[in-house]
């Protein structure tokens, strides 16, 4: 249809969404525009930087009630809109870009906490909620999710279960996916449907696994119980030092096999070492430094945290408690600049998972495989969520001096991506472990899947007929 | 372009969101342009050239409340509301600003108070002629919040001090300031500073935070020194002084209580410690802290003057200060000024009262 923002089909649409929602609540304004056309994925930063034309939003609305963003899907439908659901906009891939135009969606306002029920220690809330406020209202009674991931503060709860989000005690308490009890969530075409109760049953399939992880395409989900936690007496820290990486992934491993359950695993390689873990905590040491951590009641935590350091002493250093600490305190701190990478550099995070047997050499072809073919690519890393069958490299590359011509720029970026996801596949890793796929790395979801991803596409045909939820992302394409 | 001289800060800002949960305009409408970050990237459009100010970025900029609060949670320092500041006078220089800023300029400039419209009467206190001890209300107490001044005279005087007030009191320029009319302020204050000067007092003595914040700091940005003759001190400053000299004795407080700190005293003058020392002192273990206070408070919209160009629904921002009151179980909240009073009352569930006037109540 014709959005042309002169043309009185713009107006008739505004008018409708306004209906809806309310004045207050949709902005045709071009600050928003502007702001709502940048998320956290580089390519958006690099357009922004370098002056390229906007990629925004017709209308951005503000729904209220899941009532409200059912009306909206139904009028997007009418006039075959795309819609975007919009949380923090702190995705990395992109996910939250309006890329075809039409609505961005941003759900903000739908931060309710419905219901603490310490009984099943469970909470409901609306999932527009940022991850920090679901956590302040949570620690007035003592409690957590424990998913603590460095985006708690401008992420929300929607967006982690949309992007399949890992917190820093994944180890011990899970991701945020394994922390969903039951959920709301309003159809592509309007509907609003609930999942079952509770989600350990034998009634068919569990429908919280059609929409976590489908990034906005496939609803949107709007209120979601999960698990908490009491907050632990204790929490302890201990770092070592290993002459190489591979010592410490045998340590962590061993960490995870002899029955204890660290909340935290993170081990540096030697690059990210000698780099950021200097700069951010001041631990100017060589080889690779890893920080695990122990936590509950105190006695039972003493006994751990022995059983631990005798686990992880093996080929390693002691670097102390205090070190560890320092780890915790200063966590944060990496995300924020200066510490944080920044224009012009280019750069990403490649996040994936592999087995214990794959992990290592996932690794390594994927270091061997930017410096063979990208000489001005640094490649850093370090393992930060661990599980018992294997653990999550969060792999970044850097390059300092990107292209200045914004469209070499992107060339050089996507390529890089190909070969560095190509060399983890390769080696039994996947696109992803945490921040999802969206127009990042939507085109070698088909790579990736192979013949299975006809499931998902069939999927997506049959609950959204006219592709109007988030186009272009997850490799799902356009109408 | 003033924006120029925090090129830096917008340039670490523009892609960061690492303070999203912390900023009061943006959880006000929700909308990415009034978090800190939208602010970031509009002002770098400018700054690089790609854009000129569009009605809405200039709304957007003056949304900010300028409360610190992104600075404050901001690991790597960068003081954001100094750019929106700077912005501000660029926005002003090409005669751009909302045209609720040029208001408030006008009542100013025509009646000495930022009331638009309203016909306001300067609160009657006596007070004596030649004393050491000045009290400066600034135009939110001299126009409206009239209980405060009465209550610092009460506490003044049970202090066994003598204290003078200015006739016709000018406006200290701050708030004209941070609506970015740079030189409008500065001539204000100079006004106030030769008041103040010709009176040659030993102590200014202040319960409005915006206006401490504008003689102990502003003013030195404007090259008025009040010089080592001339002290500054809020009231609980003064109240902290007088109850350690013994001159003001003051009942023991019972019911739990908390402290609603203020941006512009407290994260801007950091001057955090007096009101608590004070608190600690009349009300023991009964002086209870909430989750976020000092430099981490939550933000009270002191310098809330409109949003959109209309009224700030002040309830919004006090409700969250609100919560974390009751959930430290307080039945009275004290604050540091009279607009976050205003804001705390209508979403708090006991008492709310500023600082003087809470310590009015406990006068033997
Ligand atoms: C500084 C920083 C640090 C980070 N650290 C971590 C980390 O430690 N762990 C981690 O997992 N991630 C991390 N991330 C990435 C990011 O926080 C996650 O990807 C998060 O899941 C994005 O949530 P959001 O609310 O910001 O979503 P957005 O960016 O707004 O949206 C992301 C995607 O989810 C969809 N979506 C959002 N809400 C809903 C909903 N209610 N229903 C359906 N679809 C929805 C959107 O359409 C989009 O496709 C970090 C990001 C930043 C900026
Ligand atoms: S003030 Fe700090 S935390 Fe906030 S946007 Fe700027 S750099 Fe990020
Ligand atoms: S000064 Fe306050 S209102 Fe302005 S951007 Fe920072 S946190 Fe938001």
């Amino acid at each position: 249809m014709n959005l042309n923002r002169k043309s009185f089909m713009f107006d008739m649409v505004l008018f409708e969404l306004q209906d809806i929602v309310g004045r207050g609540n949709v902005s045709v304004k071009e600050a928003d525009k502007l702001a709502y056309s940048v998320d956290y994925y580089w390519i958006s930063e690099l357009w922004h930087d370098r002056s390229g034309p906007l990629t925004t939003a017709d209308f951005i609305v503000q729904p209220q009630s899941s009532q409200q963003i059912s009306k909206i899907m139904v009028l997007a439908n009418e006039y075959k809109l795309p819609v975007t659901v919009w949380g923090g906009g702190g995705g990395s891939q992109g996910g939250a870009l309006a890329v075809f135009g039409g609505i961005i969606m941003d759900v903000k306002k739908m931060n309710r906490v419905i219901e603490i029920d310490k009984v099943s220690m469970t909470v409901e809330a609306e999932t527009g909620i940022l991850m920090q406020n679901l956590e302040w209202e949570l620690e007035k009674h003592g409690l957590s999710t424990m998913h603590i991931p460095a985006s708690i503060f401008c992420s929300t709860l929607g967006g982690f279960l949309a992007h399949r989000g890992t917190g820093v005690l994944s180890t011990k308490y899970g991701k945020m996916e394994d922390m969903v009890v039951s959920m709301e969530v309003v159809l592509p075409t309007g509907e609003i449907i609930e999942s079952l109760p509770v989600n350990k049953t034998a009634s068919g399939p569990d429908l919280n696994w059609i929409f976590i992880g489908s990034e906005g395409t496939l609803g949107v989900i709007t209120k979601v119980k999960v698990t908490v936690k009491k907050m632990p007496q204790v929490r302890k820290f201990q770092a070592f030092l290993y002459k190489d990486l591979a010592r410490g992934l045998e340590a962590g491993k061993n960490l995870m096999h002899e029955g204890i359950k660290p909340s935290v695993i993170r081990l540096y390689d030697a690059e990210e070492t000698k780099s950021l873990v200097k700069r951010v905590m001041g631990v100017d040491r060589e080889g690779a430094y890893l920080v695990y951590g122990v936590e509950g009641y105190e006695d039972v935590v003493e006994l751990e945290a022995k059983h631990a350091y005798k686990i992880a002493s093996k080929g390693g250093e002691d670097l102390g408690t205090e070190t560890g600490k320092l780890w915790w305190d200063t966590r944060y701190k990496f995300f924020y600049p200066p510490y944080y990478f920044s224009m012009p550099q280019a750069f990403g995070t490649c996040d994936t998972v592999a087995t214990y047997a794959n992990i290592e050499s996932v690794y390594w072809n994927m270091k061997n495989s930017v410096a063979e073919k990208f000489p001005q690519a640094r490649f850093i890393g370090h393992f930060s969520h661990w599980f018992d069958w294997g653990a999550m490299l969060y792999a970044r590359f850097i390059i300092d001096n990107p292209p200045s011509d914004k469209h070499q720029a992107v060339s050089l970026y996507n390529d890089v991506w190909n070969t560095v996801i190509r060399a983890a596949l390769k080696e039994g890793g996947v696109l992803n472990e945490h921040h999802g796929i969206g127009l990042k790395l939507g085109r070698l979801m088909k790579e990736q899947y192979g013949p299975s991803f006809k499931i998902i596409k069939d999927l997506k045909k049959m609950l959204d007929p006219n592709h109007i939820m988030n186009p272009g992302k997850m490799g799902l394409g356009v109408r | 372009m003033e924006i120029e001289k925090t090129r830096q800060i917008i340039k670490s800002c523009r892609y960061c969101l690492m303070c999203k949960h912390v900023c009061p305009s943006g959880s006000y409408s929700y909308f990415e342009s009034d978090y800190p970050r939208g602010r970031a990237l509009i002002m770098d459009r400018v700054l690089e050239g790609k854009n000129d100010y569009t009605k809405d970025m200039i709304d957007a900029l003056y949304n900010c409340f300028l409360c610190d609060s992104c600075h404050a949670s901001c690991e790597g320092d960068w003081e954001l509301p100094q750019a929106v500041r700077q912005a501000r006078y660029d926005i002003v220089a090409r005669d751009l600003e909302p045209q609720r800023a040029k208001e408030i300029k006008e009542s100013l400039q025509n009646t000495g108070h930022p009331f638009v419209g309203e016909t306001l009467d300067p609160v009657r206190i006596s007070s004596q002629k030649e004393c050491d001890l000045l009290y400066v209300m600034g135009p939110y107490i001299r126009f409206k919040q009239h209980d405060i001044a009465k209550a610092a005279k009460s506490i003044i005087e049970a202090s066994g001090d003598c204290f003078s007030i200015l006739e016709d009191e000018p406006d200290c320029g701050a708030v004209l300031d941070m609506l970015g009319y740079r030189k409008e302020a500065e001539n204000k204050g100079r006004a106030l500073f030769n008041k103040i000067g010709h009176r040659k007092p030993k102590r200014i003595l202040v319960s409005d935070p915006l206006l401490y914040y504008c003689i102990s700091s502003l003013f030195k940005d404007w090259g008025l020194d009040t010089g080592k003759d001339m002290a500054i001190e809020h009231i609980s400053g003064y109240v902290l002084r007088n109850l350690k000299a013994g001159r003001l004795d003051l009942k023991k407080f019972d019911e739990r209580v908390t402290l609603v700190d203020s941006e512009y005293l407290c994260r801007f003058c950091d001057y955090c410690l007096e009101p608590r020392e004070v608190l600690k002192e009349v009300c023991g273990k009964n002086f209870v802290e909430m989750r976020h206070r000092k430099k981490q408070m939550i933000a009270t919209g002191e310098a809330a003057f409109f949003f959109n160009g209309g009224k700030v629904e002040g309830s919004l921002l006090g409700k969250r200060i609100a919560q974390e009151a009751e959930a430290v179980r307080a039945g009275t909240a004290v604050t540091l000024s009279g607009t976050a009073k205003e804001n705390l009352s209508s979403s708090f569930s006991g008492k709310v009262l500023e600082f003087g006037e809470f310590i009015r109540e406990l006068i033997q």
